[in-house]
């Protein structure tokens, strides 16, 4: 998860000055969000590297025509997007694989290694989770990695995914929906906790709260 | 972020997709966490729906792949190498006036430096560019457009364009070392075409015949073996300096500053041949050329051991062989104390 991860506008006005350790500093940032990012798209690393690295030196040559900080964020992934997928696209072509309804493949899973997971029922869950996600389109899919993963703003998903910002709304809300569901209608699912002390940690520290988010299987 | 919402009728579907939710839950700080604790404790009846939003975003953990911190600086440095490359950066503005004002023979010149970055891969440059990247381990022979052949050092890297035709100068980029051997082109009465070495502080003029050049981020080295060349500071562009056979400069862009002094240029052009006949090197010679490459001090005991010569095959990329190598030639011993290097006769035993 990228919780801490931004530019200090200072930094990002040295890289524009041409200082390269700045620019050392953001590439550090987001080399490996991007090859995260990457490789929901494809298993080919060299690809992914070479796409970062060109997105990278494009970046660089045109770092004075760049616009805010804010932007940054959204600038990377657009690139990168559009750079990958371009040259998934010659690669399929070539291969003759079978044409994606969405063009692309975007494989988004919940991990259970993540959640260190153990108990059995909660496995369930995983299983469930990811089986709803595969019902999600692509774009859902990547709309959820980018607003729960990369927590972006509705305007940064819409900017790279180039539809408007209404329309990331509704996509985003229409995946939590679906995810939600799944959630509900899990058969295997028990309800082994009741809300009360969660409900009673709520009221006292955030960080009793967020322990017992994280342990205890919820089912609503 | 704007907030406070009216919260009071949302679900947990509406809290989840709401950004200041979002925030609290994932990165919540003092007016985050202070705001959603009053809210839901004013909001009791809520607290369940509130609940679940959080359990939801808490137990979206999707599977990741992150490279690690060593792949990740392997990565940058590799994406260094591609823009000390791009031949815009190389490119003094002031270059194209001055050039053409005075032309220069030019023949075997070196070109010594440390080179701190390198570039192993082919990118994608402007059409018209090309680009080759030494081996790993070893060297590697290019042939320029003009028939002019290139040796390329391990990591060294050199671009230049395509189609040379209709140029009026020869111009190559250069990271790290390389020996050059230059056809000098001449076209009916015409001066022979200019060749420049574009390196990361300075140019290098050219006119024919062979040179070495080997740049780097902290400094860069030229050693002139026979001929003559100019080489142009990027950072002191009214100072150009003229090389004559056996001069060394050493460009250190720290300081912007330059150091001059007379050396065995066959030395330093060595590692383009491994194991290359050298012919009456002094020991003093190879102190600085020591000196130089390998950044220790040199103390030689006496002045008529510094005198002494050697002939025959010598290897020098390996510090530690090179050492032993001259320890048993003249018969003397070395050691090495913190970056000094005390070279005196062999002690009898």
């Amino acid at each position: 998860m990228n919780t801490q991860q931004h530019i200090d506008p200072a930094i990002w006005e040295a890289c524009k000055e041409g200082d390269k350790a700045a620019y050392a500093h953001i590439y550090k940032l987001y080399y490996p969000r991007l090859y995260n990012y990457g490789c929901k798209f494809t298993v080919d690393a060299a690809l992914i590297e070479d796409s970062i690295q060109e997105i990278f030196v494009r970046f660089w040559t045109n770092r004075e025509k760049l616009l805010a900080v804010r932007e940054l964020k959204s600038y990377l992934f657009v690139s990168f997007r559009h750079h990958l997928l371009k040259l998934l696209a010659q690669y399929r072509r070539n291969r003759e694989d079978h044409i994606l309804a969405d063009g692309y493949a975007f494989d988004l899973e919940i991990s259970a290694e993540q959640q260190r997971v153990a108990i059995e029922e909660q496995l369930e869950q995983v299983t469930v989770l990811n089986n709803a996600l595969h019902h999600l389109t692509q774009r859902q899919k990547e709309a959820v990695f980018f607003r729960f993963y990369e927590d972006m703003s509705y305007e940064e998903i819409a900017s790279i995914l180039n539809i408007s910002v209404k329309a990331t709304y509704k996509l985003v809300a229409r995946a939590i929906v679906m995810l939600r569901d799944a959630y509900h209608n899990a058969p295997l699912v028990k309800a082994l906790v009741t809300l009360a002390p969660l409900i009673a940690a709520l009221g006292s520290l955030q960080l009793s709260v967020l322990i017992c988010a994280q342990q205890l299987p919820l089912h609503f | 972020m704007e907030f406070p919402n009216d919260y009071d009728h949302y679900d947990s579907n509406d809290f989840i997709a709401d950004d200041y939710f979002l925030q609290w839950v994932k990165s919540p700080d003092a007016a985050s966490e202070a705001f959603w604790q009053h809210w839901i404790a004013t909001h009791p009846h809520r607290q369940e729906q509130v609940a679940a939003a959080r359990a939801f975003i808490i137990g979206l953990r999707f599977n990741e792949t992150t490279p690690s911190p060593a792949a990740v600086e392997a990565a940058l440095q590799r994406n260094l190498a591609m823009l000390e490359a791009l031949p815009q950066d190389h490119q003094p503005v002031v270059k194209q006036k001055s050039l053409r004002k005075v032309w220069w023979w030019a023949a075997a010149a070196v070109v010594t430096g440390v080179m701190a970055l390198a570039g192993r891969q082919l990118w994608l440059k402007p059409a018209a560019m090309i680009q080759y990247s030494g081996l790993a381990d070893g060297i590697r022979k290019i042939t320029l457009p003009d028939n002019s052949e290139v040796i390329l050092n391990a990591n060294a890297a050199i671009s230049f364009r395509k189609d040379w035709s209709g140029a009026d100068q020869r111009e190559v980029w250069l990271k790290g070392e390389a020996f050059f051997d230059i056809k000098q082109v001449k076209a009916g009465d015409q001066p022979a075409q200019a060749f420049i070495v574009h390196s990361g502080n300075m140019d290098i003029d050219v006119l024919g015949t062979s040179f070495n050049v080997k740049e780097g981020s902290a400094f860069t080295n030229v050693t002139l073996n026979t001929g003559k060349i100019k080489i142009r500071f990027s950072k002191l562009p009214e100072t150009p300096f003229y090389l004559a056979p056996g001069d060394f400069v050493r460009y250190s862009a720290k300081d912007n500053k330059i150091t001059k002094k007379r050396v065995n240029a066959d030395l330093y052009a060595v590692w383009k041949e491994e194991g290359r006949q050298l012919q009456n090197v002094t020991l003093k010679e190879m102190a600085v050329y020591i000196e130089d490459i390998y950044g220790y001090h040199v103390r030689i005991s006496n002045s008529e051991l510094a005198q002494e010569k050697l002939s025959g095959g010598l290897r020098v990329k390996d510090e530690h062989l090179l050492l032993e190598t001259l320890a048993f030639a003249l018969n003397v011993q070395i050691d090495k104390k913190a970056d000094t290097l005390f070279i005196q006769p062999k002690t009898k035993k």
